[in-house]
């Protein structure tokens, strides 16, 4: 058999599966603070042609295009106010840090709750930390946060300063690790640094794929899988068959 | 592409989730002392077919492969900004003004809490909501009382006839919540108090705990701006659309591939 069908078929895989980051990206377009997967794709030499003296057409032939990885898109998602005094969103690259059993990780979905004892918490209960990595109490009262995130809170005898959120960045925050539930880990060996983001309170920061973005990765997906159907079929019906059927009658 | 399948199908019904939640709201839009609700989505697990940060050959990858299974609606969080007011001139009407919940005791005795401050008197001159829920604490009008006086921080005087110094009748109450986010709604514009709301704190309105004060005479609307909620369904319905067209290409590319063997 020609290594090309195993080029086309390779090729119709990854499309297969860059269709399930692409249904992801649209399924979390109401999730809050949602960043996109982008994929990219890269190809494989499938015998070490590549370390002898390489040809053009063994590099051609042999060259199976893979879904190589993907990276989250970083990119400003719109922020939306709420009214609500306890939802933030960050405004820049930088993320809020949260405490869970696993150890400390990372969001940009601001959408807290004040707990039974006045701890900041996510949704999922989870204290979320100031810039010292520790949970911050909140007495009742009108809550207000400044850009840099300092959480001041309005009492009968005056106005107090509670503590200061978090906001941390990476230098290569695209490689931070999703692990769902809005969360993000940071790979082991990355060291956050002070972020430069600015905390909007009583807004939420929404995902960062546009519908336009996401349609377009669609049609692209459709037609390169079409072209690599069209490819493996060739091989299969026109040259694979032909050989089979035909070869036998010379 | 099963994935993409089963990806497409949770971002329709969260969508659908969502407009369930927008419809309620707009249906509550003109209801006394509503709070609106909003839905909250998360991401789902990630598959992970090459983890960030693993060892290749000669360095570790840059950036891992992994593909999201979709969303999930994650909570419907009670808004509790300030509604408007509405002027109605009916002294038992009492809006608060600022935070804090009315007590009322249901008939099986457990209490519960509503900004819904239109109250009515029963049979006995004592306050209680529409549903004939009592006002805790008990506040009980002399039928002789020519007019009745709340002051903003919750004193009830009424005006007897034949006395020239009106009497007082009791001090109102309000309630508030560490997280008022947590309250569970029962329907009938009351809440209960959950472990995540965390126990009631009373206190006189206007007092140290930060709760509000009262207003005689308005009531408190819906906090339910439904400009935005027409702006939410919009989107619900346009990222509702491009998951069934997810659906669609999925399909499409399906019956490719069960079309290739001829």
């Amino acid at each position: 058999m020609d290594s090309g069908i195993y080029a086309s078929y390779t090729g119709l895989l990854s499309r297969t599966q860059s269709l399930d980051t692409a249904a992801n990206n649209l399924a979390n377009a109401g999730t809050n603070g949602f960043r996109a997967e982008r994929d990219y794709f890269r190809s494989v030499l499938t015998d070490d042609i590549a370390q002898q003296a390489p040809s053009q057409v063994g590099s051609a032939v042999n060259g199976f295009g893979i879904l190589g990885g993907n990276h989250l898109d970083m990119g400003q998602g719109q922020i939306a106010a709420t009214g609500n005094p306890l939802d933030f969103a960050l405004n820049g690259s930088g993320f809020f840090a949260v405490k869970t059993p696993q150890g400390v990780r990372y969001t940009r979905d601001g959408a807290f709750t004040r707990s039974v004892d006045g701890v900041l918490q996510t949704g999922l209960g989870e204290p979320v930390l100031d810039t010292k990595l520790q949970p911050i109490t909140i007495p009742s009262g009108a809550v207000t946060v400044s850009a840099d995130g300092t959480v001041s809170v309005a009492t009968p005898d005056g106005s107090n300063i509670v503590g200061q959120l978090g906001v941390f960045d990476f230098a290569n925050s695209s490689a931070l690790i999703a692990e769902g539930v809005n969360r993000f880990q940071a790979p082991l060996n990355t060291k956050p640094v002070t972020s430069t983001a600015s905390v909007e309170q009583g807004a939420l920061e929404g995902a960062n794929n546009d519908a336009v973005h996401g349609t377009m990765q669609l049609i692209l997906i459709q037609r390169q899988a079409e072209m690599m159907q069209k490819a493996l079929s060739t091989f299969n019906n026109e040259l694979d068959k032909t050989a089979a059927e035909d070869l036998p009658r010379i | 592409m099963i994935r993409a399948l089963y990806t497409a199908a949770s971002g329709m019904s969260a969508q659908q989730a969502n407009l369930d939640t927008v419809a309620n709201n707009l249906a509550n839009s003109s209801t006394t002392g509503f709070r609106q609700r909003r839905l909250q989505f998360e991401d789902m697990i990630y598959q992970n077919l090459i983890t960030p940060g693993s060892a290749q050959s000669q360095s570790t990858v840059s950036a891992g492969l992994q593909i999201g299974l979709g969303t999930r609606t994650a909570a419907s969080e009670v808004i509790m900004t300030q509604g408007d007011f509405n002027l109605t001139s009916n002294p038992l009407d009492i809006a608060i003004q600022g935070a804090g919940f009315f007590q009322v005791q249901r008939p099986d005795g457990t209490i519960a809490y509503t900004r819904d401050g239109s109250f009515h008197m029963n049979n006995q001159g004592t306050l209680v909501t529409k549903d004939g829920d009592l006002l805790i604490p008990n506040l009980t009008i002399p039928s002789n009382a020519t007019a009745v006086t709340i002051s903003q921080y919750g004193v009830v005087t009424a005006t007897l006839p034949g006395q020239t110094n009106p009497a007082q009748l009791g001090t109102m109450q309000l309630a508030t919540f560490a997280n008022p986010g947590g309250l569970s709604s029962i329907g009938s514009n009351l809440f209960l108090q959950t472990q995540s709301s965390g126990n009631a704190i009373t206190d006189i309105p206007g007092g140290n705990t930060g709760m509000g004060t009262l207003q005689q005479n308005y009531l408190e609307s819906s906090n339910v701006d439904v400009v935005n909620e027409f702006v939410e369904m919009i989107l619900a319905q346009r990222a509702y659309e491009s998951n069934s067209k997810v659906v669609h290409v999925a399909d499409d590319m399906y019956s490719q591939i069960n079309g290739m063997v001829r």
